[in-house]
């Protein structure tokens, strides 16, 4: 990923955040402002570069913001508005829901997820929601992890 | 012009089993989707429609945060507190609210249809305006 896109990202996981956790964003969320005016968010709003700063150090080095990116989108789902089967999505079938930052980080943004105790709470409340309400997708996930949730032959 | 009309002009995908055996059991004609709609289903719905139209999890969370504020107000934050629930633990809400999100769901759903949105910022401005509609029905 460019480092245009990993900060766009980023901001847009922090907004969520700030946006799901009544944290102060600092500037008009997504709903709120037109959308050229929205692309520069990223560049223009201090109280989320100066938290980047404290957190991931100097704004211009790309390891700043893939760090950033990471833990943000990963803070952002398990914090977040999302029904607990689209966690577990989010988590193991990428297919039905995911992002950028998924798609390119997938092992380290669900490593961090795992790390709230609220994410790992959701998982079976998920996995009830698949089996009972989308039973294709359900079968989906049986399909793909087939090999590693069978029991092993000794 | 009422549903039956939108209803015969349904687009052809819509019509189950009919790409996989035209003449089987109903004898070429459509199978009708009668199953019981519920909260889950509408929602599905909606965000299989944001899912096609935009590729990023955090305008599912927009939408969703955009649902709350809309449907259950301002001090919507309060209201989950006080249930001792977070914010993703929708299917927890008393069921009226759970109702009220429903009607949120299909309205977005339908504001999203006719709007034709497609991207991060196109889906939740339709969607928000689907809510906002929503909204007018409720006593609170």
């Amino acid at each position: 990923m460019k480092i245009h896109e990993l900060r766009r990202q980023t901001y847009m996981s922090y907004e969520c955040l700030c946006m799901n956790t009544g944290a102060y964003l600092g500037a008009p969320f997504v709903w709120q402002t037109s959308g050229d005016q929205y692309n520069r968010l990223p560049f223009t709003n201090q109280t989320f570069k100066v938290a980047i700063r404290k957190q991931f150090g100097d704004l211009r080095r790309k390891e700043t913001w893939r760090r950033a990116a990471i833990h943000y989108a990963a803070r952002g789902v398990a914090k977040g508005s999302l029904e607990p089967y689209q966690l577990v999505c989010y988590m193991a079938l990428p297919q039905q829901i995911s992002s950028p930052v998924r798609e390119a980080y997938g092992p380290e943004v669900i490593e961090a997820l795992l790390s709230y105790p609220e994410a790992a709470a959701k998982i079976r409340v998920g996995l009830e929601q698949l089996v009972r309400e989308k039973p294709d997708v359900a079968q989906e996930f049986v399909r793909t992890y087939e090999k590693a949730i069978a029991p092993q032959a000794c | 012009m009422g549903f039956l009309n939108y209803w015969r002009k349904r687009e052809p995908e819509e019509v189950q089993g009919s790409l996989f055996k035209p003449e089987g059991k109903t004898g070429g004609k459509p199978v009708i989707n009668r199953a019981e709609p519920s909260r889950l289903s509408s929602y599905h719905r909606l965000h299989d429609a944001v899912k096609e139209r935009s590729d990023s999890e955090q305008t599912h969370q927009v939408v969703n945060y955009l649902q709350n504020l809309e449907l259950l107000g301002e001090d919507h934050q309060e209201l989950y507190e006080e249930l001792g629930l977070s914010v993703g633990d929708r299917d927890k809400l008393p069921k009226e609210a759970k109702e009220a999100l429903m009607v949120g769901d299909i309205a977005a759903f339908h504001q999203i249809m006719m709007d034709d949105a497609q991207g991060h910022q196109a889906v939740i401005e339709s969607s928000h305006r689907g809510f906002k509609r929503a909204r007018k029905l409720f006593p609170w």
